[in-house]
């Protein structure tokens, strides 16, 4: 039973008289654990369709499933729960409330969901990542690096049976991004969930389970690799 | 200027274009409505100026004139182009003849001749000249309909029988029925004397109109006249300089509210400089290209002087239009106090002076914005670097600006230098503290750890980047102190007057009684009953120095150091004789109320109020002078009232002893306490056993007061509404301002799994404390200001209504609350996915 499945869908965006077919029919199965890398140019519409997945936006044809949910019809406050559970996000542009400190960005999900324990676990993400001693400090006083850490911290503090990741690294320095995915492939596996990420450096794609290259909106042809688990760390990205 | 430039930066951000524009409009709207109405109002007045003097020259006074008045009077008389009437205006009760029935009423007796200018319209149609005649009354409508009589019938005026000829329905020299107590009752001079109304010590206003047919000449007979009268008790005035009760009242009347639109100028101006910097720093990013490209500050700055007086004239043309509208609306919000035919005119000089406070006013209040405006450098291309607010001298200089044009504004209205320094800086003193205060409130806020998240987000919201937290508060907080500060007192007022007033309290007061008189009244009321004669007197002299009259309102203590100095005080006092102190009174200097040994003079009695005007100590000589008569007397003791006794025995100044002023004209007055519903049917009697005696119903006389308060503070209060307005205009500035913020906010609660529900809460309860901290403050400084004026000034009790207190709070919260998420609902409707891929874009 896959944890995620888009079954046919399209998508197609109205800029004035144009119809533009960003997604075109596209079928895809994810299981429960594994590492799904979308890959593909610029244009291709791999964000668009990790938001399809993900239930950030809404298909125009074709159905998706989430622990097989059918989450395509759901309204915002029909896929809250699902957002804040069973899903994790981070985000290219890190995405963090300004106006909460690193440790409210990170605990705010699990105290959305009433978890006592919110703080206890964003002090063990923080101290995991390394970044404790920035728990206090606000986004603007963070660097890139540490945005990207306390990102995945939020993501991960309710235990999501499924992170999407949207170009992770593509505002980081190389030495950054290293670190980042180590860390994102690490707590994947510490955690055992099921990692999306999207990417269009073919380095970081041979590091997932499975790649998934889009041109033009479709799939063209899918690559399996090695499972991740084994896989080494990243030296260099 | 570059104009595509400009125009592309108007047509951007439409939104918070309308509110720029909109706060310009307000800034001006009730000062063009207001200085429209005056110019409307006056014109009427001076229009008719003569009519409303119903003369030339006036002569006025509450005494009967002495013989020198009279004799210039008959030699004007017998002069060629030269006419006088006399009037005598005074209060009576009338009756009907084969009833019981009876009324008060304001008795005018006049001269033919009268009026010289203007007309006393009748019913009939007829002209008044024709229609008094001796043994014939003129009366106001409201006589007949509260006396069941009609045209025709006769009614007991004094000891005359007298049959009314005729309805009044307008006389020319009272244009507004604002003051009057009963209605008006005119009577020919022949009667006067026949009535026995007059006698003396009555109250009586002395009037003589002359009317001068050669207008250069008018000057000249009011110089006459002014040189024959006695200026203590006498007032001589032309057409020219005479300013009557209806135009002073209206002349503080509107500048009262125009105080109250300088006040709201004031805060739409917060409101000009708060949506301004918003725009500003909207496009902060667009300056910093133009700088990276070479533009130079000044460059910058000329644009957005530019768009800012641009959208300026834009924001004075629709204060201006809504201004006139507003004016048009007068009539129903004055209708209590308005003149009859009075032309709405659309003042030019109102609109230009309109738009000169337009430009002046977008000028000042952009002053700081737009120089802040050199602070954007082109590095802001990089990072996202905010601009530097401005400190030191510009800041100071923009703030002084602002409070030396408030300060120009409010002497406009005042015309008085240490009025408008009062003014000036209690209004800024105002927005100081409660921006200081604000400030404390949000520091507190801010420190405090809040275990629940939709309250502890709500607070983070407070101090979004860009939110104009402190603004809102400030002006919600002003405006709404204002108005609960009004309300407060009005409320303690009316209860310190109306409602409080105790049931044993006399209720009824009556004037004239004649000597002779006493007597028979007090078997009417009872044995108890006190007679309080009342004698009016001049100061003349105070151990031997000269008392001059305190025209400017000027005390003795403004007299300085030398002891020669010419005393200044208010001349005339009424005064009384008694031997024995009145229970509410006790003495706080001397040994008795007076002295057992006799002084050679007479002995007087000095409250101890009168030592704020001059320092009057025991032994102290004081020369009266009662109707030309000196008399002089010594100070005797000293005597404080009880502020716990309850009663309302009149506190005199000055008390003589019963020798000493037994003889002197007077008046004669008591009161007493009639149960509820007893009062007409006294009157009925009393009138009939003394129709001198003048009966005042002081629950009626304080409903009538009641009732001019509260139409006066209804008007106040339509106008500090409009400061309001400047407060809500913020909101929805700062809403605007922070819009990005927000929608960032709320897509992120979203992606991390928030409901709309829980956006919308923390929406909601950041405007829930932004509404509390207003409320709160306001409550705070009205309850501190109304307990320092009504306990402290008015020494009355207070009591501080947290009913309406609460609903004050409760107000303000639903209206900040309302407004900012009436301006945030596009906020809500945003899809993650759209705001998410915006910024991808970017």
């Amino acid at each position: 039973m896959p944890i995620l499945e888009a079954q046919h869908i399209t998508k197609t965006y109205k800029i004035g008289e144009r119809k533009i077919d960003v997604l075109k029919n596209i079928s895809l199965k994810i299981e429960a654990g594994e590492v799904v890398a979308i890959v593909g140019s610029s244009g291709s519409g791999k964000s668009t369709l990790i938001s399809m997945l993900s239930g950030l936006d809404q298909p125009t044809r074709g159905r998706i499933f989430v622990e097989s949910q059918d989450i395509t019809d759901k309204t915002e406050d029909e896929l809250a729960p699902l957002r804040n559970r069973t899903i994790g996000f981070v985000f290219q542009s890190f995405h963090l409330v300004p106006s909460l400190t690193a440790m409210e960005n990170i605990t705010f999900p699990a105290e959305l969901n009433g978890d006592p324990q919110a703080y206890a676990k964003a002090e063990a993400l923080l101290r995991r990542v390394g970044i404790w001693e920035r728990a206090d400090n606000f986004p603007h006083q963070l660097s890139g690096g540490e945005k990207q850490r306390v990102a995945i911290c939020r993501a991960l503090i309710n235990q999501p049976s499924i992170i999407f990741a949207d170009e992770p690294t593509g505002n980081l320095d190389s030495a950054n991004s290293t670190e980042i995915l180590n860390l994102l492939f690490e707590l994947h596996r510490e955690k055992e969930s099921t990692l999306v990420l999207v990417t269009h450096n073919m380095e970081i794609a041979r590091m997932a389970d499975r790649v998934v290259p889009l041109q033009d909106g479709e799939i063209v042809g899918e690559q399996v690799f090695q499972p991740v688990k084994d896989a080494p760390t990243f030296a260099s990205v | 200027m570059h104009r595509r430039f400009a125009y592309r930066q108007i047509t951007s951000s439409p939104k918070q274009t309308i509110v720029f524009v909109a706060c310009v409009a307000l800034s001006l709207v009730t000062l063009v409505s207001i200085g429209g109405f005056g110019e409307s109002i006056n014109n009427a007045l001076l229009r008719d100026a003569r009519k409303f003097l119903s003369g030339d020259v006036v002569v006025e006074s509450g005494f009967p004139f002495d013989d020198s008045l009279i004799n210039e009077l008959d030699e004007l008389r017998a002069e060629n182009g030269v006419n006088v009437a006399r009037t005598y205006e005074f209060l009576t009760i009338v009756r009907v003849v084969d009833g019981e029935d009876s009324l008060l009423t304001e008795i005018k007796a006049v001269e033919p001749g009268y009026p010289f200018y203007g007309e006393v319209g009748l019913q009939s149609g007829q002209q008044f000249s024709q229609v008094l005649k001796s043994g014939e009354i003129l009366v106001a409508q409201s006589l007949l309909d509260r006396m069941g009589l009609q045209v025709g019938d006769s009614l007991r005026v004094g000891d005359l029988t007298m049959t009314i000829a005729d309805v009044v329905v307008s006389e020319p020299d009272q244009p507004v029925d604002l003051f009057n107590i009963g209605p008006r009752i005119f009577i020919a001079t022949s009667d006067l004397e026949g009535t026995g109304l007059i006698r003396l010590g009555s109250r009586v206003s002395y009037r003589a109109l002359v009317q001068v047919l050669d207008d250069s000449q008018v000057d000249a007979v009011a110089a006459r006249l002014t040189a024959s009268a006695d200026p203590r008790q006498v007032r001589v005035d032309t057409f020219r300089t005479n300013q009557f009760m209806v135009q002073r009242f209206f002349e503080d009347f509107l500048n009262f509210l125009g105080l109250i639109g300088i006040f709201t100028l004031l805060l739409a101006g917060i409101g000009i400089q708060s949506s301004l910097s918003s725009f500003i720093r909207e496009r902060e990013a667009t300056i910093a290209i133009l700088r990276t490209y070479g533009a130079t500050s000044r460059f910058i700055m000329i644009q957005y002087f530019g768009v800012a007086h641009i959208l300026g004239l834009a924001g004075t043309a629709l204060g201006l239009i809504l201004g006139v509208i507003l004016q048009w609306s007068f009539p129903i919000i004055f209708a209590p106090f308005l003149p009859p035919q009075v032309e709405f005119i659309l003042s030019v000089r109102a609109i230009f002076e309109g738009v000169l406070l337009g430009f002046l006013v977008v000028t000042i209040f952009t002053f700081l914005p737009i120089y802040q405006l050199q602070g954007v450098k082109p590095r802001f291309i990089f990072r996202k670097e905010a601009s530097e607010a401005a400190t030191g001298w510009v800041f100071i200089f923009a703030q002084a600006l602002i409070l030396l044009f408030l300060s120009v504004m409010t002497f406009r209205y005042l015309h008085n230098t240490l009025r408008t320094a009062y003014f000036a800086v209690g209004v800024v003193g105002l927005v100081l503290i409660i921006t200081f205060l604000t400030r404390a409130i949000l520091y507190l806020l801010k420190r405090r750890k809040i275990a629940s998240l939709d309250v502890r987000q709500a607070l983070r919201g407070l101090f979004r980047p860009r939110n104009a937290t402190t603004w809102i508060i400030v002006t919600l907080a002003a405006s709404l102190s204002v108005l609960f500060t009004i309300y407060l007192i009005e409320r303690n007022l009316d209860a310190s007057f109306v409602r409080a007033y105790p049931e044993d309290a006399p209720n009824v007061l009556l004037l004239d009684i004649q000597p002779d008189q006493r007597e028979g009244i007090r078997s009417m009321l009872g044995e108890d009953t006190e007679f309080i004669p009342l004698v009016q007197a001049h100061i003349q002299q105070i151990n031997g120095v000269e008392v001059i009259r305190s025209a400017d309102g000027s005390q003795d203590r403004n007299r300085g150091p030398n002891p020669n100095a010419p005393i200044r005080i208010d001349d005339l006092f009424p005064i009384t004789y008694r031997d024995k102190l009145d229970p509410s009174e006790r003495l706080v200097g001397g040994t008795g109320m007076y002295s057992t040994e006799e002084l050679g003079v007479a002995q007087v009695s000095i409250s101890e109020a009168l030592l704020e005007v001059h320092p009057f100590s025991i032994g102290d000589r004081i020369r009266f002078e009662i109707q030309g008569v000196p008399l002089d007397a010594q100070v005797t003791s000293i005597r404080a009232f009880k502020m716990d006794e309850e009663g309302f025995a009149p506190a005199f100044n000055f008390v003589l002893r019963e020798v000493d002023l037994i003889n002197a004209p007077q008046t004669i007055v008591t009161t007493a306490n009639l149960p509820e519903g007893e009062v007409p049917g006294f009157q009925n009697r009393l009138v009939a056993a003394y129709p001198n005696v003048t009966v005042i119903d002081i629950g009626a006389a304080i409903d009538l007061l009641a009732d001019l308060v509260r139409d006066i503070t209804v008007v106040i209060r339509f106008f500090t509404v409009f400061s309001i307005i400047a407060g809500v205009l913020i909101i929805i500035s700062s809403v605007l301002a922070t819009r990005f913020a927000r929608i960032q906010e709320s897509v992120y609660y979203k992606v991390l799994g928030a409901r709309r529900r829980f956006v919308l809460r923390v929406f909601a309860l950041e405007n829930v404390f932004i509404g509390l901290v207003s409320a709160f403050l306001a409550l705070f400084l009205s309850q501190l200001a109304s307990w320092i004026l009504v306990s402290q000034v008015f020494e009355l009790s207070y009591t501080a209504y947290w009913g309406s207190s609460i609903l004050l709070m409760l107000f303000c919260v639903g209206l900040v609350t309302a407004v900012g998420l009436l301006a945030s609902v596009s906020i809500l409707k945003k899809k993650p996915i759209t705001f998410l891929r915006e910024q991808s874009v970017e």
